[in-house]
Formats: C-alpha cells, sequence, structure tokens
C-alpha cells in the first residue's frame, strides 16, 4: 500500500461506519472519571520527614475528575482532541498535638487538618478508532499528554493554615501522561444509542480505563509541593 | 399546642352556652406553647375570662370529662374545682396557676406528658351532669427527656470539641442541646485545679448533676436536635475546661446534666505547619507569583482559580 494510500485510508472521514448513517455529528467528548491517588508530597524529604504520611496516613484518596475535548480531527481510523481537565481530592486527619511524646494516637489532637487539591490541566487526545470502524471491535485504545498547574490548600479546622505569615496553599505545575482502552456501549444496544443520539444528541458511549502518569513537581523546581502519582481511572465517556 | 376551645356539650338552647377565652399567661410565652416544667416550677398564672349569662349556675373546673359529675364528685374524681358554681354573670375572669393544669388533684409538677382541660360549666344542678360546657384543652408535658450520656471532651488549639450520646428512642421529642463550659470561653483562666476530680470533671465543681443548669454557663450556641458534637472556641491553651451536656424536648423541658468531662486546649501542628517544620519550602498564597516561569496556560489556571477562590470566600 503506497504511502497516499494509507493516507487517505486514515483521513476519511468519519461518516461510514455502522452507526455513522443514524448518527449525529460528533465534536467534544466529556469524560466523568475517577480514581485512587496518592500524592507523593513525602519525596519531597528523600526519605527523611513524611509529614504527609504521618498527618493523613498511606491510604490512597478519591480523585474525581471532569474533562472536556474537542474532536478537531476524526477519522475512521483516530481522533485527535484538545481537551481541559478540573478534579478534586481531599485528604484529612488529625492535627498532631505539639511536642507529644508518645504513641501516634495519643498525640492526635481534635483538631482536623486537610490538604485539598484541584487538578486542572490542558491536553492532547488520540484515540484510535480503527477497531471500532473497520473491524466492529468496540474497543478504542487512546493516549493523553498535558501540562498541569494544580491548586492546593491546607486546612487548619479553622480556615487556611498558616505558618509563620506563609499561607498553606499554592500551586504546583507538570505534566501527565496517560493510555487506556475504551469499550463502546453503543455496541451492545445500538438501537438505544441511536435513540439516545437522536434524542440528546449524545453520540456515542463509552467505559474506559487508563494509567495515569501525573508528574507535578513543578518540573523539578525544588519549590512546590510534589502531588506526582502513578495510578489508574475508571470513567465513563460521552461523545456529541 | 393549644386547641380551640371545644363545645363539649350542648343539651340546652343556644343562648346557654358558655365561653371561655386566654386573656395572658406568663411573659413572653405563646397559648399554643402549652405548659412545660420550666413553667410549672414556676407555678406560672393563666388568666381567663369566660360568660354564661343564661346559665342555670356556672362553675369552672379543670381536668378530664368534667363536664360528667361522676369525674367532680365521684368516688374517682379527675377534676377540681376552680370557681364554685355561682349564679350567671355576664362575663367575669379566673386564673389558673400551671401545677393545678399539670395536677388538678395534687397540684405539683410531676412528670406528665398529657392533656388538660379547662371546663366552664352550665350546671342546673351541682351534682348532676352539666347541660352544657365549654373545654379549653392545654398540652402539658412535664417530663424532662434523658440526660445525654458518654460526654466527652477533646482538646484542640484553642478549643474543645465535645461529642455526646443520646437516647434513640426518644429522637422524635427532642428539640436541641446546650453544652455547658466552665471556665467560660470569655472568662479570664482561673487557677487550674489540682488533679482530676472523681466524676470526671477538672476539679472545679461548677458543673454538677444535681445542680440547676446556669444559662451563665452556656457555651457553643445551641445545637439542633441531631447534633452529637460541637467545637468550642476562643479558649486557652492550657486551662483545663469542664463540660457538660443539657437535652431539650419539643416543649423546651431541659434534662439532668449529662456527666461532666475534662479537658484543655494546646497547640497543636497541622499539615502545613508539619510539612514546613519539615523544611518544606512550597506555599504562599494561591494569588502570588508562583516560583520559575509559568507557562501561559499556566498563568490562565492561575487568574481562574484565583477568581474561584476569591469568588469562594466571598460567599
Amino acid at each position: 500500500m503506497s504511502l497516499g494510500v494509507a493516507l487517505a485510508v486514515l483521513l476519511i472521514p468519519a461518516t461510514a461506519s455502522a452507526q455513522g448513517q443514524y448518527e449525529t455529528s460528533r465534536m467534544f467528548a466529556v469524560e466523568l472519571k475517577g480514581g485512587p491517588y496518592l500524592p507523593d508530597v513525602d519525596s519531597e524529604f528523600e526519605g527523611g520527614a513524611r509529614p504527609y504520611r504521618e498527618t493523613f496516613g498511606n491510604d490512597s484518596l478519591t480523585n474525581l475528575g471532569l474533562e472536556i475535548d474537542w474532536q478537531f480531527l476524526a477519522t475512521d481510523v483516530f481522533s485527535l482532541g484538545v481537551g481541559a481537565l478540573a478534579g478534586f481530592f481531599e485528604a484529612t486527619g488529625k492535627s498532631r498535638i505539639e511536642e507529644c511524646v508518645g504513641p501516634d494516637a495519643d498525640c492526635l489532637s481534635s483538631d482536623e487538618t486537610n490538604l485539598a487539591v484541584m487538578p486542572l490541566g490542558v491536553l492532547a487526545v488520540l484515540r484510535v478508532d480503527a477497531l471500532v470502524n473497520l473491524a466492529n471491535i468496540p474497543l478504542a485504545p487512546f493516549g493523553k499528554v498535558g501540562v498541569d498547574r494544580w491548586m492546593w490548600w491546607v486546612g487548619d479546622g479553622d480556615g487556611r493554615a498558616n505558618e509563620r505569615g506563609s499561607t498553606g496553599s499554592g500551586w504546583t505545575t507538570g505534566w501527565h501522561a496517560a493510555g487506556g482502552l475504551m469499550l463502546l456501549l453503543d455496541f451492545f444496544e445500538p438501537s438505544a444509542a441511536r435513540k439516545l443520539d437522536q434524542e440528546s444528541g449524545i453520540n456515542s458511549s463509552y467505559l474506559f480505563g487508563e494509567i495515569l502518569l501525573a508528574q507535578i513537581d513543578g518540573f523539578g523546581d525544588g519549590e512546590s509541593l510534589i502531588l506526582s502519582d502513578v495510578t489508574w481511572n475508571l470513567g465513563l465517556c460521552l461523545e456529541f | 399546642m393549644l386547641l380551640p376551645a371545644l363545645l363539649v356539650l350542648a343539651s340546652t338552647p343556644a343562648f346557654a352556652v358558655p365561653t371561655i377565652e386566654l386573656e395572658e399567661r406568663g411573659p413572653g410565652k405563646l397559648p399554643a406553647e402549652g405548659i412545660n416544667l420550666v413553667d410549672c416550677e414556676a407555678a406560672e398564672r393563666w388568666l381567663f375570662k369566660y360568660t354564661c349569662a343564661a346559665c342555670g349556675q356556672v362553675a369552672v373546673w379543670v381536668g378530664d370529662n368534667c363536664e360528667t359529675a361522676e369525674n367532680r364528685s365521684g368516688a374517682a374524681p379527675t377534676c377540681a374545682e376552680i370557681v364554685p358554681a355561682h349564679a350567671p354573670i355576664p362575663t367575669d375572669s379566673f386564673e389558673i396557676f400551671a401545677p393545678e393544669v399539670v395536677s388538678p388533684l395534687d397540684p405539683t409538677c410531676p412528670p406528665a406528658d398529657t392533656t388538660t382541660s379547662v371546663f366552664v360549666l352550665d350546671l342546673l344542678d351541682a351534682s348532676d351532669d352539666a347541660s352544657s360546657a365549654i373545654e379549653y384543652p392545654i398540652l402539658v408535658d412535664t417530663d424532662p427527656p434523658p440526660a445525654p450520656t458518654e460526654v466527652e471532651a477533646e482538646g484542640g488549639e484553642g478549643n474543645v470539641t465535645v461529642s455526646w450520646t443520646a437516647d434513640a428512642g426518644e429522637a422524635a421529642d427532642r428539640d436541641g442541646f446546650q453544652v455547658l463550659c466552665f471556665p467560660e470561653p470569655s472568662d479570664d483562666a482561673p487557677e487550674p485545679p489540682d488533679g482530676t476530680d472523681t466524676d470526671g470533671g477538672c476539679g472545679y465543681g461548677a458543673l454538677a448533676a444535681d445542680a440547676p443548669s446556669s444559662t451563665d454557663l452556656f457555651c457553643g450556641g445551641r445545637q439542633g436536635a441531631s447534633a452529637r458534637s460541637v467545637r468550642i472556641g476562643n479558649l486557652s491553651n492550657g486551662v483545663p475546661y469542664e463540660v457538660a451536656v443539657i437535652a431539650y424536648d419539643n416543649f423546651e423541658n431541659p434534662s439532668r446534666l449529662s456527666n461532666v468531662a475534662c479537658d484543655e486546649p494546646q497547640p497543636v501542628e497541622d499539615f502545613y505547619e508539619a510539612y514546613r517544620r519539615a523544611g518544606g519550602k512550597a506555599g504562599g498564597g494561591l494569588c502570588t507569583a508562583a516560583p520559575g516561569a509559568p507557562s501561559r496556560p499556566a498563568t490562565l489556571f492561575a487568574l481562574l482559580a484565583c477568581a474561584a477562590a476569591l469568588w469562594r470566600r466571598g460567599r
């Protein structure tokens, strides 16, 4: 197959799929997703102090996120998009009594403290639709990369924490990459999917899972709260 | 809740029907609130106006089914006389005190959750059933709720968190809780007592289960019926505080005081303080310049998030 033919196949507009003749136009995708997250705050201290673990423990948090993508190029073989994402997770624990000597449980006060994080980012998305459109297999692998700026703030039970005039809040920049697999739900209920499309404009719906590498460390500047983690997400994607 | 006056018997012509109207009761109270334990123990005065111009004789009784002679003068009466039978008059007034409503035959304040009525009777013969009567029902609840239990105090920085449990079976008749503190948050810290006393307090002895609850020691505001803890702030670190809780039912009857607990506020280290103590450098606020050179998208995010943060703070 010559290069020209290959390009032609890749760039065929996505109108010839099995459902294509019934579909409304497809431009956007909305993803709702969630998964465990354990920010690697203590890595800043290189094995020394562990303020995060000592305050919040070792349990993963639940990171919920919303992503909106604009699919500016969609063919039967792949789609390309750019998008923005926002999320939220929060760790809560008990403040420790100052200068307390004794077992950990005896040194916890009634005051709560929390670390709240709102991930924000922009990203590019590449999804391979060839299996769905050309082989009638309802699976679509995808990959994403993006740059991030995550907002975080610490509460001390009475509001925003402070330490010697420094407010316990800030931003951490970084990047992320993700890869995963989408399962096209329309494949299992095509008539319901067509009806949903005609009535609400939701073109396709997917369940998906992804592996996420989030390198949120201020690009190694040494002055940012490190919020990196390698984790996974599960979610629902709606295209419209 | 006070029910409207009810005509309970009307065998005589319409013009003989008596009337009754509440003119006033204790200050700051509405008729609809009925009588609670505080009202009863204060012997609250209720003043009524009544009429029965065409009655044979007029009498006022309090109790249950007082129109029946058996309940007024039988072997097991349920009613007590307030105004003896007398010749009819266009209008007159009488007063009755809360204990007479709560316990007509023995005007005291025993625990009761009932409705008692004041009757104006049209009597042709005082020993017979009334030929007509008007009834003014008054709700009575002098049964205090059970005291909260398992009260615990846990000191934080400048505060003590008070927690308690409450009888789940009393949930429908519970209006809220009130915490009592000693010393009060605004007080200068007194000399701490020596050691902890045996009832769980700090040794001040200011809060005792048998003592009447003084509103002077109320702290933390009134809590709702579902509350099980409250944080009392504006306290001094290093000072022991005694706390206890009382419950209120829907009739504002206070329970006895709970057990007394003691703890003292102390300086604590929140996550950010722990992070900075460990050598962490991050922080400084959301709307300050971030270290390094942020990208344009990052700057946009910062602006949006600052706006969101300021908006959130503004709410």
